[in-house]
């Protein structure tokens, strides 16, 4: 159908409103209680278009399936040309020419599936934050409609200190999750430019001399100096993964003493069904905070399976996760999701908030499809819940039966 | 030398026509897709998100560059396959002009 039809079916364009509706509610509060003013101010950097970077994603992905068809065709168009049209020795090295091409084409349809996928996931990790912020708003305001009444009594002082320190504790729990959504853009850009580099290296490992040409090009017509460091650091992480092989087992070299990095796992696993399950994952100190980064790629018979990252951010008594991934099920149909979790236990009082939610759509047939959607959500009190709220939407109860359901 | 050399000049430059003709705007149209959609803002991935933010013009770069490469590639195949396809049909014309005594003539 139309793709103005697939656009307002997507649960993305939501996030827009909900941010502004966090934004007001925040905005609003900040006069009673001022940790909400940062709060505010963390959804105003937090506030993207996920709209725009999921259509790019599938823009990416539509150029991928595209430059895989011409490696092929090429292929067969070339051996389609009758032995007794063309049969000599300048043949034979333009077939291996062609076979080269479309091993290189099939290094870029890589790179533009894996780009393709990245920004959609980030696209999902937006719009969780936007969920989020939306919950943390509405808390905010709840919380300063009691503020202001406690200051308007006469016995409410108290009772105000303490909203006040909630609003505090939301504002380190905000921090938490803007932590994550900031950790999810590194895995997208580690995607970007350690892919491109891991392109650029494979392609020309399969004779395209100009690939890193192309990459410099690249990075001369598409950065500023600021994208100097970054682009150093993930084409080391994209060179030692493409020679990983090299020194398997020896340690990093070149790891500094003082080097907030704590640890690295990396591990690549097949399963029975021949799947590979490639990942890693690394622990930063820095600060007061320890943030725990991974992400996997099941890579099969069937090519890519899935591909998820997953960070967690302890910060003294908060701890703030979030993961988001693609995978494709057995019958071929693609989903992506999104799902964060955060807990704050206040040491002297006890008191503490616990919350995680996980959005997921499908994503096959290239329009996005909402399918589902939870969201937990429970206050504690030193081992127990107080009080708990759960939400669940799922896609059964919209739309036409056109959409394709298994079974 | 048993090597047979066989080829037909005019199938040859059907086939370089077909990679200048064919196949290099199937690779100019996913660039274009490209361009169309997939040109986003720094804005788009919110402040926070700047890591990728700043990333991704690479990428899409990278893209762009990598694909241009590979039409410039099929333009020189086609290249070489058309002189390749001249230089046997003049190998063959200056072969073929031995026997004159064949049927040209307006027999009978």
């Amino acid at each position: 159908m139309s793709t103005s039809l697939g656009a307002t079916a997507s649960p993305l364009g939501a996030a827009d409103s909900m941010m502004t509706i966090a934004q007001r509610e925040t905005g609003m509060s900040m006069y009673v209680l001022p940790p909400a003013m940062w709060i505010n101010f963390q959804f105003k950097l937090c506030k993207g278009n996920p709209v725009t970077i999921d259509k790019a994603g599938q823009a990416w992905r539509d150029a991928a399936e595209q430059i895989q068809r011409v490696g092929a065709q090429l292929a067969l168009t070339v051996a389609a040309i009758p032995r007794e049209d063309w049969s000599a020795d300048d043949r034979a090295a333009y077939e291996q020419e062609v076979a080269r091409f479309g091993e290189q084409l099939e290094v870029m349809y890589a790179f533009c599936r894996a780009v393709g996928i990245a920004l959609t996931v980030f696209a999902y990790a937006l719009f969780a934050y936007a969920v989020f912020a939306v919950a943390m708003g509405t808390t905010i305001g709840v919380l300063a409609g009691v503020a202001a009444a406690a200051l308007a009594s006469v016995v409410g002082a108290e009772l105000y200190a303490e909203c006040l320190e909630v609003s505090a504790t939301c504002l380190e729990i905000t921090a938490g999750a803007t932590a994550v959504l900031a950790a999810a853009a590194t895995g997208a850009a580690a995607v970007f430019q350690g892919g491109a580099i891991t392109s650029a290296v494979v392609e020309h490992a399969k004779g395209d001399g100009a690939a890193f040409g192309d990459l410099v090009q690249a990075e001369i017509t598409g950065s500023a100096a600021a994208l100097a460091n970054l682009a150093q650091n993930a084409a080391n992480a994209g060179l030692a993964y493409v020679n990983r092989a090299d020194d398997l087992g020896a340690s990093p070299a070149g790891t500094s003493k003082g080097s907030p990095l704590k640890s690295i796992d990396l591990d690549a696993d097949r399963d029975k069904d021949r799947t590979w399950n490639v990942g890693g994952t690394a622990t930063v100190k820095s600060g007061d905070d320890t943030i725990t980064a991974g992400g996997h790629v099941r890579y099969g018979d069937q090519g890519l399976q899935g591909i998820e990252g997953e960070v967690k951010v302890m910060h003294g008594q908060v701890t703030a996760g979030g993961k988001a991934g693609w995978e494709r099920s057995p019958d071929g149909g693609d989903s992506v999701y999104a799902g964060e979790n955060y807990a704050y236990e206040h040491k002297g009082t006890g008191a503490g908030v616990k919350e995680d939610g996980e959005v997921r759509v499908r994503v096959g047939g290239g329009h996005p499809r909402f399918d589902s959607g939870t969201i937990n959500l429970a206050e504690t009190y030193r081992t127990g819940e107080v009080a708990r709220e759960s939400g669940q939407v799922t896609a059964d109860d919209q739309g036409p039966s056109g959409g394709g359901r298994p079974e | 030398m048993s090597g047979e050399i066989r080829f037909n000049p005019d199938r040859m430059r059907k086939h370089a026509e077909q990679l200048t003709s064919d196949f290099v705007p199937k690779i100019e149209s996913a660039r274009n897709r490209l361009n169309t959609d997939a040109v986003i803002e720094g804005g788009d991935f919110s402040i926070t998100g700047n890591a990728a933010g700043m990333a991704y013009p690479g990428a899409l770069q990278f893209a762009f560059q990598d694909l241009a490469t590979h039409e410039r590639m099929l333009g020189a195949y086609a290249k070489n396959i058309e002189s390749s396809a001249t230089l046997y049909q003049a190998a063959e014309e200056h072969s073929t002009a031995r026997p004159a005594a064949g049927g040209a003539g307006p027999a009978g």
